[in-house]
């Protein structure tokens, strides 16, 4: 994965944006399940928002946020089968909240370093 | 709805994952990953797709299941990472380097003071080498993978700082080893001479003893080679005390490793080499083709040492060279 280089351009545009958005999916997450949401529905609405992520990564990384204590999990037992959903805790929020600025602040810094640069 | 007498794929799937997954965690996963699944099929069928495909499509989108697993264990797809890698090579380096020659040196030694044959000795002494070789390899790798997965957040070693940056330049270091060995490498070829000499290890058929090499090279030729010897010793200690590998380094180098290997592949060629004792010995026990042949491999090694001393002295030069340009 580290080796792309120039000879291979769709690759090396593969993983740098894959690393801008490593980072982002946690954010997203935690924004989105502020209010309370199912694993795949989460997936889905992600994508909907313009955030393309794996189910395999997306899944285990819900889980590693509620041992985090960042989400709380319920399992509705109401309808058909048994399906888990996911809830943002006050932590979660109050985290969210601060990744959500850093992430703007980065994104002004770039804007005006880009500004920067064409004039 | 999936009849639920018969095992799904979506079933094997997750029966696929969990099983790698510690006991605590597998009922939980297994149920949260069942539902998931039930959610994208019934997601994908809404959308036209039939249950078979979406059940199947479902299942490819979670990927290879040792994987998802290890992601949901959080256990690294690695044996040793970037916390342990640099140590654990600094450690096979150095234990490979000290190790190796030291039980090669033993067992030439023992093997020259038993009166083995050359050949066996060489044989007994690759073998035994590869052996402890992939021993050391293997047990330090193991050592290494236990850290890694028990310890992965322990410091194997102390935090670097700017004191750890080597005090001499690295060129320095490279000159440093280069002068050990060329100091080892004259005492190993002075003491085998000698050695060789009066230990006799070749036994003939009739029970006399004898030397290695022919008793009438000691008028001349040895005290020359390892007179040559000495002199690379010395050329390499001069080099390393100014500091600096130049050109006139790299062809006296030339000059004394033509100096060694001339007379001794003339020598070799001409079976004035061996004792006349030891190639009587070797062509009774196998024939004169034998000879011939290892008389050409003897040849061939002393050439290609040659030539590597040669080409690595002028590469050092270069090297040198262009780093004194540069700065």
């Amino acid at each position: 994965m580290s080796r792309a280089s120039t000879d291979d351009p769709i690759a090396l545009e593969a993983v740098h944006l894959q690393e801008l958005r490593r980072g982002t999916v946690v954010v997203a997450s935690l924004l989105s399940l502020r209010v309370p949401g199912y694993g795949y529905a989460l997936l889905e609405h992600l994508a909907a928002a313009g955030i393309d992520v794996d189910a395999n990564t997306l899944y285990p990384l819900l889980r590693r946020l509620e041992t985090q204590g960042l989400l709380e999990s319920e399992w509705n037992t109401d309808e058909s089968r048994p399906r888990k959903f996911y809830r943002t805790s006050p932590e979660g929020e109050r985290l969210a909240l601060v990744l959500l600025d850093d992430a703007r602040s980065t994104l002004d810094a770039l804007t005006r370093l880009a500004e920067g640069e064409s004039a | 709805m999936t009849d639920p007498r018969t095992v799904t794929l979506a079933d094997r799937y997750v029966q696929a994952v969990v099983r790698r997954l510690p006991e605590r965690s597998r009922s939980d996963v297994a149920r949260e990953l069942r539902a998931l699944l039930d959610d994208e099929v019934d997601a994908r069928t809404a959308s036209g797709v039939t249950a078979e495909q979406a059940e199947r499509d479902a299942v490819e989108s979670l990927g290879d299941p040792a994987r998802l697993a290890a992601s949901y264990a959080n256990r690294p797809l690695h044996l040793i990472g970037p916390e342990h890698f640099l140590e654990w090579a600094r450690l096979l380096r150095l234990l490979l380097a000290i190790v190796l020659p030291c039980v090669a040196g033993a067992l030439i030694l023992a093997g020259l003071l038993e009166n083995a044959a050359a050949g066996e000795i060489a044989i007994e002494t690759f073998a035994t080498l590869l052996a402890v070789a992939v021993h050391l390899c293997f047990w330090v790798t193991v050592v290494f993978a236990m850290i890694e997965r028990f310890a992965p957040n322990t410091h194997t070693g102390e935090a670097w700082n700017a004191d750890h940056l080597d005090a001499v330049e690295p060129d320095r270091v490279t000159q440093r080893s280069s002068l050990v060995s060329a100091a080892v490498w004259f005492v190993i070829v002075t003491t085998a001479l000698v050695v060789q000499h009066f230990a006799e290890p070749v036994i003939a058929a009739d029970g006399t003893r004898a030397p290695v090499l022919d008793p009438a090279l000691w008028t001349w030729w040895l005290p020359y080679f390892i007179a040559i010897s000495f002199a690379e010793l010395v050329l390499v200690f001069v080099a390393y005390r100014r500091g600096r590998w130049n050109l006139m380094d790299a062809v006296l180098n030339i000059v004394t490793a033509a100096a060694f290997a001339v007379p001794f592949v003339v020598l070799a060629a001409r079976q004035q080499l061996a004792s006349p004792e030891l190639m009587r010995l070797i062509v009774e026990v196998t024939d004169a083709e034998v000879l011939g042949i290892l008389t050409s491999l003897v040849i061939a090694v002393a050439i290609v040492a040659a030539l590597w001393d040669s080409v690595d002295g002028v590469l050092r030069a270069a090297r040198a060279y262009r780093s004194r340009v540069s700065n």
